[in-house]
């Protein structure tokens, strides 16, 4: 028994310097973060001073409420979007007879392996031929679409292995239309799909700057990870690093935020796709 | 007649999913292919240029260079991704009572933006400043690598941030493939004789045979794609010691106005990583069933 305990501590202890060493560049970069403009000591130096003056100049160099504003917008109509045409499709697509639904199912899949840096230049012209060249609808038509291929085919899958179709039928029988069993039978049996895709493909979004950046060059428009890109320039600059760090905690704080209070989706949400495979 | 009246609510169903898929993305690919064919530069007139733009790619070396370090970082981040992952995932699931912490704080990396990712990073690798250089100077040694600036070591530095980053996600897939493994099969190697070591290697990591498939292909796509961190990190550089794939695309199209030779590139990379993934898949799902 003590033999255990003893082996328990000294897991514990490996780990811990494990994460240690492992999360380093985030806890330097924390406490880099709280040190006013001048310090230019070495960033070894943990949490020696606390001081608000590299926020304050990031705050305000991101433009930070407005630039949240956006990327909470283009994430929520994304992801509602998403949502929407990711279960219908996905629906369909199970239960469709004969050939059409396992076609529709490659057809969307072999969308994963196309890469946006592929075609940028017709997406470019396509997107402003329709007229919605740097407006917010650009990005969002790209996000809902580059994350069809991978949520249609994990929900397509979850309603295969995880609604009975006898229940459907039971819906029908008592004379419910297909949209009433979709709308009372599938989408609440489907929650853990819906949950997952939200998390996989919600924090990309969320993250994401190459569809912000291709798209919306107006500077009220920008979102918080396109903001980062301003930054760029002072990486040469050693001496900016302080408000650099701080920047790249404002602009993580929302996620990590919501990481804290829903973790648990965050990680049933992971593994809905994956184990089945 | 219930059943037609079904099947048609079932095809507009379709409709909004397939109508943004075909728009946004199979089009722009499709026509990508057409100018892959072309002398275009992304504005103006072209012209037909046949299979010119190929031939100039092999000639140039610019694809067999920009294939070899996609293929390189695909390789790194598949290997020391999973590897690193799935030694993460057994620890994490033995009976450890601090471990809700230690299952909070490995997935942080994975919440970051790629952007925020990538200044982290380029902290950690910068000459003199950076968490490297001054870790080395305090142990006395006075060396200043500097990791994204040299041809050797550019590409797997920039593999390397990914693979931090990923490790979250793909921890947590092994994490869930090991919970589904039944306890009483691991009780039963126990019972006879089976080592603490041999349960591991020879009954719960073939178990994970399934979930090994997940994420190699995740590592493998993920690795083909890879773009971000080369654009935030290197530029491609130094000349075109990091350039992949994507980012070599991404580069002629957009900053060096060669399109015609950017989408025959990308036409390359498409069937290439459609072959590549087919191929791994069909191999990985062969050991499964051994397994």
């Amino acid at each position: 028994m003590r033999k255990s305990v003893r082996k328990e501590i000294i897991i514990t202890i490996c780990l811990a310097l494990f994460f240690l060493l492992f999360l380093s560049p985030i806890i330097i970069a924390l406490s880099g973060s709280f040190r006013p403009l001048k310090d230019s000591s070495s960033y070894l130096n943990l949490f020696q001073n606390f001081s608000l003056e590299s926020y304050g100049l990031a705050f305000d160099k991101m433009n930070y409420f407005r630039s949240l504003k956006n990327s909470v917008l283009i994430t929520f109509i994304s992801a509602v979007l998403l949502l929407l045409f990711t279960s219908m499709a996905g629906y369909a697509i199970a239960r469709l007879r004969g050939k059409l639904g396992p076609f529709f199912q490659i057809f969307f899949l072999a969308g994963m392996i196309v890469s946006a840096q592929m075609s940028i230049i017709p997406m470019y012209r396509i997107v402003n031929g329709i007229g919605i060249g740097n407006t917010i609808a650009a990005p969002i038509a790209l996000y809902v679409t580059s994350a069809l291929p991978f949520s249609i085919f994990l929900y397509t899958n979850f309603i295969k292995s995880s609604v009975p179709y006898a229940l459907e039928e039971a819906a029908t029988i008592d004379g419910a239309g297909t949209i009433r069993t979709f709308g009372q039978i599938v989408i609440p049996l489907t929650k853990p799909a819906l949950t997952s895709i939200v998390i996989t493909q919600g924090v990309p979004i969320w993250n994401d700057f190459f569809f912000s950046m291709l798209f919306l060059s107006a500077p009220e428009k920008k979102t918080l990870p396109l903001t980062m890109l301003n930054f760029i320039g002072d990486m040469e600059n050693a001496t900016q690093w302080n408000m650099l760090f701080a920047a790249c905690f404002l602009s993580a704080i929302p996620i990590l935020i919501i990481y804290i209070f829903l973790q648990r989706y965050f990680v049933s949400g992971l593994t809905v796709g994956a184990v089945k495979g | 007649m219930i059943n037609k009246k079904k099947r048609n609510i079932l095809l507009a169903f379709l409709i909004p999913a397939l109508l943004f898929y075909v728009i946004f993305w199979i089009s722009p690919v499709l026509m990508s292919f057409f100018y892959g064919l072309t002398n275009w530069s992304g504005m103006g007139d072209y012209d037909f240029v046949g299979l010119k733009n190929f031939k100039y790619l092999f000639q140039e070396g610019t694809l067999t260079n920009a294939m070899k370090n996609t293929i390189i970082y695909a390789i790194f981040v598949v290997v020391w991704g999973n590897i690193q992952a799935l030694t993460l995932a057994l620890i994490l699931n033995m009976k450890i009572r601090a471990k809700g912490v230690f299952r909070t704080i490995f997935y942080l990396p994975a919440l970051f933006s790629t952007i925020v990712v990538a200044f982290l990073w380029s902290y950690v690798y910068a000459p003199y400043y950076g968490m490297i250089s001054e870790v080395l100077s305090a142990l006395g040694s006075g060396a200043v690598p500097n990791l994204l600036g040299s041809k050797g070591t550019a590409l797997l530095a920039v593999a390397f941030v990914e693979t931090w980053k990923t490790s979250g996600t793909m921890t947590i897939i092994y994490l869930a493939g090991l919970q589904g493994i039944d306890e009483e099969i691991i009780e039963a190697a126990r019972i006879d004789g089976c080592s603490a070591w041999q349960t591991t290697t020879k009954v719960r990591i073939p178990m994970l045979a399934n979930t090994i498939t997940v994420n190699v292909m995740l590592g493998l796509i993920g690795g083909f794609k890879s773009f971000d961190y080369v654009f935030a990190l290197t530029g491609g550089g130094p000349g075109s010691s990091s350039s992949t794939l994507m980012y070599t695309i991404y580069k002629m199209a957009f900053v060096e106005g060669q399109f015609g030779k950017a989408e025959a590139l990308a036409a390359f990379a498409f069937v290439f990583i459609l072959i590549i993934s087919v191929v791994v898949l069909f191999f990985m799902r062969r050991k499964e069933i051994e397994a």
